[in-house]
């Protein structure tokens, strides 16, 4: 019980850190990076890509 | 465990804040996953600092006409907005089928609109136009950049002697950096 409580906060955490996240953060610093950090920058997955570009589609 | 008792609290808030920074943190550092169409904004804004339009193009502001309504619209403008490159500011418009489209200088067609792809290149004509493109033929169909995604990042290849004809003239920075360039 008590791991799984723990468990649950991290992982609740986690989520929120996520969610909490603004879309201009996103957008305010790639003009910044270098060609070679551009290439090496991850993208994400088309499943995740709906729901980011819903996102960024409000005034930022 | 139907209530948190106070340490219990404290503990939560510290991990929730814990993690909060980690992930403002990572937000500025390599290797996190970015949207993919707001990598693909950064990469059109570099690539208007190492392209050179001819000398006679003087204007001000350099115009990028997004072919489509994909997302890809909002996502470039806030990325761009406020923005200039070689002192000139960036201006992002709504490319209308009627549109002359040698009245900009940087054009994206995105996947969307691929069957509007060759008809637009055509109507380019060779013009000082920087044609950037997703679709897999779009250097051969006369685009100069062609951007796709391999192992979860995005590439570019570079029609040079198209660049060449349009009298675009690329760095090599740039160049060395495309995964392939069609001479």
């Amino acid at each position: 019980m008590r791991s799984s409580g723990w468990l649950a906060a991290v992982a609740m955490a986690v989520c929120l850190a996520f969610e909490g996240r603004p879309a201009s953060a996103q957008t305010a610093d790639l003009t910044e990076l270098a060609l070679e950090d551009l290439l090496n920058t991850e993208i994400t997955s088309v499943s995740c890509k709906e729901q980011t570009l819903s996102r960024t589609a409000a005034p930022v | 465990m139907a209530h948190l008792r106070p340490y219990r609290l404290l503990v939560f808030s510290c991990v929730l804040v814990g993690a909060t920074t980690l992930d403002l943190r990572a937000a500025g550092a390599q290797g996190e996953r970015r949207d993919e169409y707001h990598v693909k904004a950064a990469f059109l804004y570099n690539f208007a600092k190492f392209i050179q339009w001819p000398e006679s193009d003087r204007s001000e502001m350099l115009v990028v006409g997004v072919v489509g309504h994909s997302p890809f619209n909002e996502v470039f403008e806030a990325v761009v907005t406020g923005k200039s490159v070689n002192g000139r500011v960036i201006v992002v418009r709504q490319f209308q089928s009627d549109d002359d489209p040698r009245a900009f200088n940087i054009i994206f067609i995105g996947v969307s609109e691929a069957r509007r792809t060759a008809d637009i290149l055509l109507r380019v004509g060779g013009a000082s136009v920087l044609t950037v493109g997703e679709t897999p033929h779009f250097l051969t169909e006369g685009g100069i950049v062609q951007f796709y995604v391999r192992e979860n990042r995005v590439r570019f290849d570079i029609n040079s002697a198209g660049a060449n004809q349009a009298g675009l003239r690329i760095s090599s920075q740039l160049l060395s950096l495309a995964k392939q360039v069609s001479e």
